[in-house]
C-alpha cells in the first residue's frame, strides 16, 4: 500500500499478548485514517455504554496516511477512546515526532485493550513488540519519565506518556509525547491510566511508500507557495504562534473573560502573542515536516514562576489568563509547564479553575472547603490549584472531576461553561455565532477544532463572514466539520487549512495514496466520520438533547463591547444544521443517512 | 567558486524535512533511517540541528575505502560513493568523524550511503523551510553573516565614541 | 481618537497605539503611509487598494459591516488594524 503502512498491532494488556494484523484497505480508503480509521475501528470493536474507565474500554493510536510524509505538517495522529469527561467518543490529536515514527515501525494503528495487572509501558522496536514493567517510573512526571526511557533506549526512540495525572484518573488527563505535545482533550490520558499503562515508545526503520513521487514533489511546492503567501502562515504563526489571537479576539469582544462573564480582557495585551514574543520566546519549534512552526519555547529566567519549556499557546494563556482574570504571563507559562509535567488538558484546567473562582465569589464554595483563596485574579493559588490538581490532592480531587461535575456537586452546573460536560476553548459565541452553533454540535463537547467557524468570523479566512448573525450559519459549520474530518483523518494539521483548501489536501492524498478519490468522495469521508461519531454518542446514551450550550450563553446578553446584548441563536441554527445533515427535526441520523454513507 | 553547504542551527525548527525529502530522493520512500541527513535533538534543551556529510578537503572515507568506491565529483565537489564498487565493508563509516555515512539493509544495489548533495541540487535545502539549510557559493553565504557583525561592530563603536 | 495596531503591523511602528484625529476610515490608512511610509503601504495596500486580508475594526465591529471605508469615526473610537492572523 502506499501512504498506509497495511498493518494495525493490537496489544491485550490483560493477556499481555501482541498481535499483528493486516489492514483492511476498503476500510482504509472509506474512513482514510487517523480519526476516521480509528473511530470506525473503535465503534465496530467497543460496546457504547461501556464505562471509559474499565478494562472493556479500548485506547486506539491511529494514524493517517499523509502522517510520516513530507505533506505540510503531516505529523498527527489520533488517539481514539471512549471520554471519562464526556461519556461520548473522544478523538484526541497529537504532533511532535512519535506519530511519524509508528508508521516507520510499520503500523497504521495501535490498538490497546484490556488492563495490565501492574504498571507497564510498550517498547515497540519495528516487529520486536515488548511489554516492560513500569514499576519504577509511575509516578514520575512526564519529562522524568522520557528522561529515564531515553537513557536506557536512547534518542532515537519517540516516546509518548502519561503523568501522575492520566495515573490518578484526572478525567482531563492528557498523553503527552515527544516531551510537550499533547494529545489534550477529553481526558484519554485518564484512559491510559486506567490500563496501568504508562509509556509507549517506537522506532521504526520502514518507509511510507508513495503513489506518485513526481506529482507528490509537485504537490508540495504548490502547497508550500501557497504557505509562503499566506501572511498567517509565512508570518503571523511564526513570528508570534496561536496567541497572537488573545489581542485580536479580545478586540472583537470574544474574549470570554471570568468564565464567561465578560468578552473582552483589560489585560490582554500582557498576555498577548506579542508581549509573549517581547518578554520570553526563546524559539520556535515545528512538528515533523512542518513549514509553520508555531510552537514557542519560553524561558521564565528566575523568580518563582521559573521554568522553561514548549508554549504557552493561545488556548492556554487564554485559559489561565482571561478566563481567570489573570496578567501574569509567568504565572500562566509556570502553569503551562506544569500542565505539560503533570500530563493535564491547559483548557479544561483553566476553565474548570475559572468556574470555581466565580463559585466561589458568589459564595457557593467556600476557603475553607478551597483550601485556597481562590478569587478571580489570584496567580498564586491558581498555580497552586493546578499542582493538587495533577495529584488530587485537596481540592485538587474535586477540580480533577472538571468544571461541570465540580459545579453540579454544588447544585449550580450553570456555572460550567460547557456542552457535553467538556469545556469551552477561547472564543465567546455570544460575539460569534457560527461557533456557538459549533460547540452545541461538537461530537467531542466543547471544542474549537472541529469546525473552527472563528476562522471566517473573526479571521476571515477562507472569506469574512459576519460573526453577529446566523444566517448561513448552519452550512459554513457542517462544511468545516466534515473538512476538519478529512484534515484530521489524513495525519496532517488542522493549521495547514488556513493557507490550504480541500483541493490541496485532496491532491496530496491522491499523490500519496493513489487511490483515486475524487473530491467529492473525501469530502464524503468527512461526512461518514461526522456520522459515525454521532452514532456512537447516540448509542452511548449523549443523544440530540445535549446538543445545547451553557445557560449563560443563550440567556445572559454580553455585557458590552461590539456583541453587547448578544445571546447565541442557537435554535434558530440548530434546526437549519440538523436539516443540512440531512437528520430528522429532532437531531437523530435517518436510516437513509446510514445507507447513504455506507456506514 | 564551487557552492558548499551550510547549516545554521538557530534557524533549525527540528521539522525534519530535510530527512523526509531526502530519504524521498535516494530511497523514493519517507524513512528518515535511511536519509542522508539527521535531525540531531537535544530534548533538554530544545535544540535541534541537521547534520549531514560535510564533504571534507581530505576525506577519510575515502582514503581508507578499499575498493576505491568513494570520488569526488569534478562538477559539485562532493564525496560520493560509486554504489557499483561498494561492497558494504563499512569501513568508511568506522572512520567517518561526522558520522555521516551509514548502511543499507534492504536489497539494493549500494551498501554503504552518503549525501552527494543531489548532483548539486541538494532536497534538503529546497524544501528547507526555515534557511537552516542552504547551498551556495560561500562568499555569497558569508557576506550577510559579515554584514551582520558589521552592524553590530559600528553600534557598538558608534555607542562607544 | 485611539488606533490600535496588532502582530506584525508593529515591526513598522514599533508603537502599539497612537492617536489621531481624522474623518474616517480612508483617512487613517492614508495617515499610517504618510507616517510609516513604504513598508506600511506595502503592509495596507494592494494596487492602491486596501488589501483584502488587512482587517480594521472600529470599536471591535468590522468595517466591512459598517460603512467600509468610509465610516464615519468620532472622538472616542477605537480603531484596531492588523493583517491576516490566525491561531487556535
Amino acid at each position: 500500500m502506499n501512504g498506509w503502512m497495511g498493518q494495525i498491532l493490537r496489544i491485550n494488556l490483560t493477556e499481555e499478548t501482541v498481535n499483528v494484523e493486516e489492514l483492511d484497505q476498503t476500510l482504509a480508503k472509506d474512513y482514510i485514517g487517523a480519526r476516521g480509521l480509528g473511530t470506525k475501528i473503535f465503534c465496530d470493536e467497543v460496546e457504547p455504554t461501556v464505562d471509559p474507565l474499565a478494562h472493556e474500554n479500548k485506547l486506539i493510536f491511529a494514524t493517517g496516511p499523509l502522517t510520516g510524509t513530507a505533506a505540510v505538517s503531516g505529523s498527527r495522529y489520533n488517539v481514539v477512546t471512549k471520554s471519562p469527561l464526556t461519556g461520548t467518543i473522544a478523538a484526541s490529536n497529537s504532533g511532535g515526532y512519535f506519530p511519524s515514527e509508528l508508521k516507520y515501525a510499520g503500523y497504521d494503528v495501535v490498538i490497546f485493550e484490556g488492563k495490565a495487572s501492574r504498571p507497564v509501558y510498550i517498547v515497540i522496536d519495528d516487529d520486536q513488540v515488548k511489554i516492560e514493567s513500569a514499576e519504577e517510573l509511575w509516578g514520575e512526571t512526564i519529562l522524568e519519565t522520557d528522561n529515564q526511557l531515553r537513557a536506557k533506549y536512547g534518542d532515537n526512540f519517540r516516546i509518548a506518556a502519561i503523568g501522575p495525572a492520566g495515573e490518578n484518573l484526572v478525567k482531563f488527563a492528557c498523553i503527552m509525547n515527544d516531551r510537550e505535545r499533547a494529545a489534550g482533550r477529553s481526558g484519554v490520558g485518564a484512559v491510559m491510566g486506567s490500563k496501568n499503562l504508562k509509556a509507549v515508545i517506537v522506532r521504526g526503520t520502514q518507509g511510507v511508500r508513495v503513489a506518485n513521487k513526481g506529482k507528490f514533489k509537485d504537490v508540495l511546492r504548490n502547497c508550500l507557495g501557497k504557505i509562503k503567501e499566506s501572511g498567517v502562515t509565512n508570518e503571523g504563526l511564526p513570528a508570534l504562534g496561536t496567541a497572537v489571537l488573545v489581542n485580536i479576539i479580545s478586540e472583537h469582544g470574544n474574549l470570554p473573560t471570568r468564565n464567561f462573564q465578560k468578552g473582552n480582557f483589560e489585560g490582554a495585551e500582557q498576555v498577548s502573542g506579542e508581549a509573549l514574543a517581547d518578554e520570553l520566546l526563546v524559539k520556535n519549534k515545528a512538528c515533523a515536516g512542518c513549514p509553520i512552526g508555531c510552537g514557542r519555547v519560553s524561558l521564565v529566567p528566575d523568580g518563582e514562576y521559573k521554568g522553561f519549556g514548549e508554549g504557552p499557546e493561545y488556548e492556554t494563556l487564554w485559559a489561565f489568563g482571561p478566563d481567570c482574570g489573570i496578567d501574569n504571563l509567568e504565572a500562566i507559562t509556570k502553569d503551562n509547564f506544569i500542565c505539560n509535567e503533570l500530563g493535564l488538558d491547559t483548557i479544561t484546567m483553566g476553565t474548570t479553575i475559572a468556574c470555581a473562582m466565580e463559585m466561589y465569589e458568589e459564595g457557593i464554595i467556600t476557603k475553607d472547603e478551597l483550601g485556597l483563596e481562590l478569587e478571580f485574579g489570584n496567580a498564586q493559588a491558581m498555580v497552586e490549584a493546578v499542582k493538587l490538581t495533577g495529584t488530587r490532592e485537596g481540592i485538587g480531587d474535586l477540580l480533577a472531576e472538571g468544571s461541570y461535575r465540580l459545579a453540579e456537586k454544588y447544585d449550580c452546573p450553570e456555572y460550567s461553561m460547557s456542552s457535553k460536560k467538556q469545556e469551552y476553548p477561547a472564543y465567546d459565541p455570544r460575539g460569534s455565532q457560527g461557533m456557538g452553533l459549533e460547540y452545541a454540535t461538537s461530537n467531542r463537547g466543547g471544542c474549537h477544532v472541529r469546525g473552527y467557524l472563528t476562522s471566517p468570523e473573526i479571521l476571515g479566512i477562507p472569506e469574512a463572514i459576519d460573526p453577529l448573525t446566523i444566517e448561513g450559519k448552519a452550512e459554513w459549520v457542517k462544511i468545516f466539520q466534515d473538512l476538519t474530518g478529512v484534515v484530521d483523518a489524513s495525519g496532517i494539521c488542522l493549521f495547514t487549512t488556513f493557507a490550504l483548501g480541500g483541493g490541496d489536501i485532496h491532491e496530496l492524498l491522491e499523490a500519496v495514496t493513489g487511490v483515486g478519490y475524487t473530491e467529492e468522495e473525501m469530502m464524503k469521508v468527512g461526512e461518514r466520520i461526522w456520522n459515525l461519531e454521532r452514532l456512537f454518542n447516540y448509542e452511548a446514551g449523549v443523544g440530540p438533547d445535549e446538543d445545547k450550550l451553557a445557560k449563560r450563553l443563550v440567556e445572559e446578553p454580553l455585557p458590552e463591547g461590539p456583541a453587547e446584548g448578544k445571546v447565541v441563536g442557537l435554535e434558530t441554527m440548530l434546526e437549519e444544521y440538523y436539516q443540512l445533515r440531512g437528520w430528522t427535526p429532532e437531531g437523530d441520523v435517518k436510516e437513509e443517512k446510514i445507507a447513504e454513507l455506507g456506514i | 567558486m564551487r557552492k558548499t553547504l551550510l547549516i545554521n542551527p538557530k534557524k533549525c525548527t527540528g521539522c525534519r524535512t530535510c530527512e523526509l525529502v531526502c530519504s524521498l530522493e535516494h530511497t523514493d520512500e519517507f524513512n528518515p533511517s535511511l536519509s542522508r541527513v539527521t535531525m540531531i535533538n537535544f530534548p533538554e534543551e530544545i535544540i535541534t540541528i541537521p547534520v549531514t556529510c560535510l564533504h571534507c578537503q581530505e576525506p577519510s572515507c575515502k582514503n581508507v575505502c578499499p575498493t576505491g568506491a568513494i570520488e569526488r565529483d569534478k562538477e559539485t565537489g562532493a564525496v560520493v560513493i560509486v554504489d557499483e564498487k561498494c561492497i558494504g565493508c563499512n569501513m568508511c563509516l568506522m572512520v567517518c568523524h561526522i558520522g555521516a555515512i551509514s548502511t543499507v539493509e534492504q536489497e539494493r544495489l549500494e551498501y554503504n550511503v552518503k549525501c552527494n548533495l543531489c548532483d548539486g541540487e541538494p532536497e534538503c535545502v529546497e524544501f528547507c523551510p526555515t534557511g537552516a539549510l542552504e547551498f551556495g557559493r560561500p562568499d555569497d553565504m558569508l557576506l550577510t553573516r559579515k554584514k551582520k557583525v558589521a552592524n553590530q561592530l559600528r553600534s557598538l563603536i558608534e555607542e562607544a565614541i | 481618537m485611539k488606533v490600535k495596531l496588532l502582530a506584525t503591523l508593529r515591526n513598522i511602528t514599533d508603537c502599539n497605539e497612537l492617536e489621531l484625529e481624522v474623518e474616517n476610515i480612508q483617512e487613517v490608512v492614508e495617515k499610517l503611509i504618510e507616517l510609516y511610509g513604504e513598508e506600511m503601504k506595502t503592509e495596507l495596500l494592494e494596487s492602491d487598494q486596501l488589501d483584502e486580508t488587512i482587517t480594521i475594526l472600529v470599536n471591535g465591529r468590522n468595517m466591512l459591516y459598517l460603512n467600509g471605508l468610509k465610516t464615519k469615526l468620532k472622538r472616542n473610537d477605537i480603531v484596531t488594524i492588523f493583517p491576516q492572523v490566525a491561531g487556535g
